[in-house]
């Protein structure tokens, strides 16, 4: 085998190359798709279109064959029909839909080599995915985000995102594996990039039985170029080839579009050519043309990766030509001499400084968004805390709130007893008082009863016996009309609803006013009765009453002098008159003076009574105003 | 000279009073006389009568032992009714009560515009208080004006600002003029609304239509001295 071994080279390049340029982002799809028939695919996709009406169908369906077409490498198709589903995206406005936008736009710009935008609208997708709560979501974001930052060759962060993907995808539901075989090609690619050939060929096998059982053959198809490539690095030629040829098949299984198709018949030219028993330098001459052929339609994008890669294949290959103790040396020697050689090592130096110089300013982007971001989140932690605390001072005001109405409440469930027990109180001393009043009105009636009956009944009696009209009997009728028009004043009930207090002292002082016995008052008009208890009024009333008629029956006054005197809060009522008095010390006490005495004290008042003989006599009336 | 007929409705409890009234004024042709015994049946009439040929005057009694089963249970009922309803009538009180306290609370709250006690009755009486009336002056008998004169007298002999207004008012022409002199017992000006208002109250009191008047009612009454001129 060993004269072919630099077509072998050769085909490992091309394949690797393929294999690089195969590079797109992942999504579920249909079978077809996934056996590599995209154009079949696309067509029954479109079939399928047609019986749709529902705009949210439409637009998922023009992104499916976008995607496919992404796949087949026709990039401009792509952006048609991924252009069609974001105008439907835009008037639902459904976050599904936003999901595949970002997604599909992030594929798109990944299949164009545009790094930063691609990155920005798997970011984008990312926090739609998680808005969304799909699980095939963010796992395919987060594969995305990870195979950006593979090709940007930001292993450590891409490893962690492909590492989180690889276990996402196993909690995938309805046994979706194409997800966790995706992910373990990448993991094995990353490893590759980095080296790490034996980690990089674990994976590899993982994914190569997984897509086997599943019939994924894209995956196999990545899987076991990278494990070819594996082996020829670690330089077990016979065993790379051999997968080499494995894949072949594979490839031609596929439906890319035409560019591709060269791409893939070149390479078949190019293992046809390494089977051949003897190689001659036509050989060689051929194989060469066609891996240039193939870097020149992989490099229509023209950008700075591909150009690399074609040189280091170019170069790899020319570094293991002394290896290789070939007939064609010589001829080989044709296509990479000296200034050849560092012809291209310039240029690979100058692409790789360039590379750097992009790769910089995307990891200063990366950063702006990593720091804007982190800001962002700071901002929120600042937020959240200020939340919180107002949430807790709410909850402070709110317990003061609770303070206060527990603390209202308790006070007016006090109020309530305090209440319930005055009321008690006021009933109890009602029931004295009325008691009291009873006792006071049945000792009146009997006065009055003794009255009627010593005083009129005597009187009417001695007028039977002698029944003429005599001066004599004309005074004793004149007299028991005096005892009944006393008795029915006194029997009268007081109140000062129709006519004032006021008027009723005057009424009653002109009643008895005369020439023999002359009034003085004062201050009656400096107190405002209105506002004064009808109790106390009635009582004072009956008082002056009272010591009038006492005045007139016993003392034998001249005159009578009616005081009122107005504190802040009680009333003084002064009677005095200049009559014959009596001794104070002397047990009498005529019923008139008793009634007086017990009505002061159910207005919690004070009396006192003051005489001296043949001087006259003073009741004094101190009453409290409640 | 044919003198326009008056027609006079009288309510009482007693029929004698009735029979009484209606003979002291039989000899009045031109007065014609209406009675019933009950004060619902008074505004009854009343009422009837109000829009063909309208009682001109009403007596009534204030007390009614008849009163149990009637919407209006006494004389002062029946005339606040009366007054409710602003029926155009002259009311005149016939009644035994002649304590001052009846006697100054119907004259406060009823303000009839005759008052006349059975014990003073005479024929001559009855008719005399319905001409008085019916010339829009107001008729008392002597007793209840002795009771209220007397009444004014004690009610202003201790009034000591009555007493001051009526005796510097003697003196100046102008109430105006007072203003600065009256004062309060603690010893505050009064004002000259406060005098208006107080002089106000002593015309009604002792009805009297002028200042001039109540200075001589004043001195009538021996509320003040007469002046030393």
């Amino acid at each position: 085998m060993n004269k072919n071994n630099f077509l072998i080279l050769l085909l490992f390049n091309c394949l690797y190359l393929f294999s690089q340029g195969n590079n797109n982002l992942e999504n579920e799809g249909f079978r077809l798709i996934d056996q590599g028939k995209y154009l079949s695919g696309i067509k029954k996709l479109k079939k399928y279109h047609t019986t749709l009406h529902r705009d949210f169908k439409k637009a998922e369906n023009y992104y499916e064959i976008g995607y496919a077409f992404l796949e087949s490498r026709a990039v401009d198709s792509a952006k048609i029909y991924f252009d069609k589903g974001n105008k439907l995206a835009d008037i639902i406005k459904s976050d599904t839909l936003f999901y595949k936008y970002h997604y599909y736009k992030a594929n798109y710009f990944f299949a164009s080599k545009k790094m930063d935008s691609a990155y920005i609208h798997a970011i984008k997708a990312s926090e739609y995915a998680e808005k969304n709560n799909s699980m095939p979501q963010i796992v395919n974001t987060n594969m995305a985000i990870g195979r950006i930052l593979l090709y940007e060759k930001s292993y450590k962060n891409a490893y962690i995102h492909l590492k989180t993907t690889l276990k996402l995808a196993t909690y995938i539901k309805n046994g979706n594996k194409k997800p966790e075989i995706e992910a373990l090609n990448n993991m094995g690619i990353l490893f590759f990039e980095e080296k790490k050939l034996d980690s990089s060929l674990f994976y590899l096998n993982k994914a190569i039985l997984l897509a086997k059982k599943e019939k994924y053959i894209r995956g196999l198809l990545v899987a076991t170029s990278f494990q070819a490539q594996i082996h020829l690095k670690k330089g077990d030629i016979d065993k790379g080839y051999a997968l080499s040829l494995e894949v072949l098949p594979l490839l031609n299984q596929m439906e890319y579009s035409a560019n591709l198709d060269t791409l893939v018949q070149n390479t078949s030219k190019i293992v046809n050519l390494s089977k051949k028993e003897v190689t001659n330098d036509k050989d060689v001459k051929d194989a060469l043309n066609l891996v240039q052929k193939n870097i020149k339609i992989q490099n229509k994008n023209g950008n700075t990766e591909i150009k690399l890669l074609q040189n280091d294949i170019l170069l790899d290959a020319s570094k293991n030509i002394d290896k290789f103790d070939t007939v064609s040396k010589s001829q080989i020697k044709k296509h990479f001499n000296k200034d050849a050689r560092i012809k291209m090592l310039e240029a690979n130096s100058r692409l790789k400084d360039s590379l750097q110089i992009t790769t910089l300013t995307r990891n200063i982007v990366e950063y702006e968004i990593k720091y804007e971001s982190q800001k962002k989140e700071k901002e929120n932690l600042i937020l959240k805390e200020e939340n919180l605390q107002k949430k807790i001072e709410l909850q402070k005001e709110r317990n003061k709130k609770q303070n206060l109405i527990i603390a209202l409440l308790l006070l007016g469930f006090i109020l309530l007893g305090y209440i319930f027990y005055e009321i008690q109180r006021r009933k109890k001393i009602k029931s004295n008082n009325i008691y009291k009043q009873i006792l006071i009105r049945a000792e009146e009636r009997q006065t009055i009863s003794k009255k009627l009956h010593d005083e009129v009944k005597n009187e009417l009696d001695e007028i039977k016996k002698n029944p003429k009209i005599t001066s004599a009997n004309v005074h004793k009728i004149e007299s028991i009309q005096n005892v009944i028009r006393n008795l029915s004043h006194q029997l009268a009930s007081v109140n000062f609803t129709v006519l004032s207090f006021e008027d009723q002292i005057i009424n009653l002082i002109s009643t008895y006013d005369s020439d023999t016995l002359e009034f003085t008052l004062e201050n009656l008009n400096e107190i405002k009765w209105k506002n004064i208890n009808e109790a106390i009024k009635r009582n004072l009333y009956l008082i002056i009453r009272e010591s009038i008629i006492n005045c007139l029956k016993y003392a034998n006054a001249s005159s009578i002098h009616i005081q009122f005197k107005k504190e802040k809060k009680s009333i003084t009522l002064l009677i005095t008159d200049n009559g014959i008095g009596f001794n104070i010390n002397s047990d009498y006490e005529g019923t008139g003076l008793r009634n007086i005495k017990t009505r002061v004290k159910e207005l919690n008042g004070e009396f006192s009574i003051n005489s001296i003989p043949d001087k006259g006599t003073s009741l004094k009336t101190f009453i409290i105003l409640s | 000279m044919e003198t326009k007929e008056i027609t006079i409705l009288l309510v009482d409890d007693h029929p004698s009073i009735l029979r009484d009234a209606v003979n002291s004024l039989s000899k009045y042709k031109h007065v014609k006389m209406v009675t019933c015994t009950k004060c619902d049946e008074a505004f009854t009439l009343i009422k009837r009568h109000q829009n063909t040929k309208p009682f001109d005057v009403l007596f009534t009694d204030l007390s009614f032992n008849n009163n149990s089963q009637q919407q209006i249970k006494s004389g002062e009922e029946l005339i606040n009714q009366i007054k409710k309803e602003t029926i155009p009538i002259k009311i005149g009180v016939i009644t035994s009560h002649e304590e001052i306290n009846r006697i100054d609370s119907v004259l406060q709250n009823q303000n009839p515009d005759a008052y006349i006690l059975k014990s003073e009755f005479f024929s001559d009486e009855l008719y005399v208080a319905i001409t008085t009336m019916l010339n829009n002056r107001i008729f008392y008998s002597q007793k209840v004006h002795l009771a209220i004169n007397k009444k004014m007298r004690i009610k202003y002999k201790f009034d000591k600002v009555a007493i001051s207004i009526l005796k510097e008012f003697v003196l100046v022409d102008n109430i105006q003029n007072l203003v600065g002199i009256i004062l309060k017992p603690d010893g505050s000006i009064f004002k000259k609304r406060s005098i208006e208002a107080k002089l106000n109250q002593m015309r009604t009191d002792l009805n009297v239509r002028n200042n001039t008047q109540l200075i001589i009612k004043a001195i009538q009454l021996g509320i003040i001295d007469s002046p030393e001129l």
